[in-house]
């Protein structure tokens, strides 16, 4: 089946606002760690203070229900439920298992409901995990290398490491319950090396892992990057790409391992993006972005990594009392994000890379005071690091040139 | 992770001025891949092939979770 070179648009695309099929419910508005880059916690919007901690049974039944009635408007196939917070273990397993649950009856019958949860994996115990596992609950886990040292700033409120507790946590699940473990999300340090931190994260058995970058823009930098001053523009060739340096020896690391040691997320979207498919990520290609965030209090929110822009950056106005779902797709941000290249900057559309790189990330294209149209502060490392897996690509299928043209000076063929 | 300034890191060559140009992969034809020698792709691959044509029914794309 050939495939454009802009391939957003779903096969039966009718164009957007298209459904959520994402529900991400804020289980647990508070964490019992305080990662010192955490972008919510430590970032600029403190609007968490002034919700409850935690949902409430009046709000998680709200929220079965407006998810059903959801899925039933658009005959949805399959939606994604992502338990989240915050720390959602902190809700208590019976809890989350039973809203699993109830959102599993409140669908109509057809609609499939994959359940994830995600956790720092401090609180997990073994009874823990089995109830997980019990209620069909698949389980990630947040962290940021295999080792003690890449997780000094994972600390708790007296910032102790967290490490001990969630090193214990994940070898619990990966041992009492491999078929419940999702996987690890780890947040990139180009300070760290990344050989050591690629193998550090295999010993701990993931079926898969998400290498993410941290959150900032061209206003809050992002560590390590220096955005020249000016406008924000297309990086330019040869611009230092310390974080698409980074995932670049990793994916050689994972591409030449011989065999599929784990599913990265990144790296396995990078190659569908490249090949003009369906993307399944928010850090490359033009797909419609179909998740909300429904707040402890029941309000409606854009996903958290908004609020690293500025504060209310996510907010919406609405909230499930008084709206269903449907009403957020028509919200401006929202529509945005679903609207393939038009909300993209001009240097973004007119890109070779426009349809993998897809701009990147939403949120760290925010500069103070003049919104989301703007290339990724990332840009650099973007380019870097999809020129470096399309140069693999072409290498392993006889297609194209076989050197990675952004990596002059090391030359010659694999 | 500290929020204070990092040293720049180790200066990489200069890529050429030229654009770096893209393989044209958008034509691949996925169903001539099956017979690569590279495990790894072709693992992918076999996952990959149900996209073009399927629903993205399961296709999810928030970052924070798995």
């Amino acid at each position: 089946m050939p495939r454009s070179a802009c391939p957003s648009s779903p096969p039966t695309d009718a164009g957007p606002p298209y459904p959520f099929r994402q529900f991400i419910v804020k289980v647990h508005g508070r964490c019992n760690l305080a990662c010192r880059y955490c972008y919510l916690y430590e970032g600029p919007d403190t609007g968490w203070r002034d919700r409850p901690a935690a949902a409430s049974d009046a709000v998680l039944a709200l929220t079965a229900d407006r998810i059903a009635e959801h899925a039933a408007a658009h005959r949805l196939p399959a939606v994604s439920l992502v338990l989240h917070g915050g720390e959602p273990l902190l809700a208590g397993t019976d809890r989350l298992a039973a809203f699993a649950a109830l959102v599993r009856r409140r669908v109509p019958a057809p609609t499939r409901v994959r359940v994830t949860l995600q956790t720092n994996a401090t609180l997990l115990t073994a009874a823990r995990v089995r109830d997980l596992a019990r209620a069909r609950i698949a389980v990630g886990v947040s962290l940021d290398g295999g080792r003690a040292r890449h997780n000094t700033a994972r600390v708790d409120h007296a910032g102790r490491p967290s490490w001990p507790a969630a090193l214990r946590g994940t070898r619990l699940l990966a041992e009492h319950a491999p078929e419940a473990y999702a996987g690890i999300l780890l947040v990139v340090d180009p300070e760290q090396d990344p050989a050591e931190v690629y193998t550090s994260l295999l010993r701990l058995r993931p079926p898969a892992v998400d290498l993410l970058l941290p959150h900032g823009n061209w206003s809050a930098p992002p560590p390590g990057l220096r955005p020249p001053p000016g406008p924000p523009a297309r990086a330019r060739a040869g611009a230092p790409a310390p974080y698409g340096d980074w995932l670049a020896a990793v994916f050689d690391l994972w591409w030449e391992a011989g065999r599929r040691q784990t599913r990265v997320r990144l790296f396995e979207e990078a190659v569908a993006a490249l090949l003009g498919l369906p993307t399944g990520t928010e850090s490359l290609g033009l797909d419609p972005f179909t998740a909300v965030v429904v707040e402890t209090d029941g309000s409606l929110e854009q996903v958290d990594s908004l609020k690293s822009a500025y504060p209310g950056a996510a907010a919406t106005g609405l909230t499930l009392a008084e709206h269903p779902f449907d009403d957020a797709l028509t919200h401006p941000g929202i529509a945005a994000r679903q609207s393939g290249p038009a909300a993209l900057a001009a240097d973004c559309r007119a890109c070779p890379l426009l349809h993998a790189c897809g701009g990147g990330h939403y949120a760290h294209r925010h500069r103070a005071g003049a919104g989301f149209g703007h290339p990724s502060v990332y840009c650099a490392d973007q380019q870097r690091f999809l020129h470096h897996v399309a140069a693999a690509l072409a290498r392993a299928t006889g297609t194209g040139p076989a050197r990675d043209p952004t990596t002059a000076g090391e030359g010659g063929t694999r | 992770m500290s929020d204070s300034v990092h040293q720049a890191p180790p200066a990489r060559p200069p890529a050429p001025e030229a654009a770096a140009v893209l393989p044209d992969l958008l034509d691949l034809d996925l169903e001539s891949l099956r017979t690569l020698d590279h495990p790894v792709l072709t693992a992918l691959l076999d996952d990959l092939r149900g996209r073009g044509s399927a629903p993205r029914e399961m296709l999810w794309n928030f970052n924070s979770s798995f």
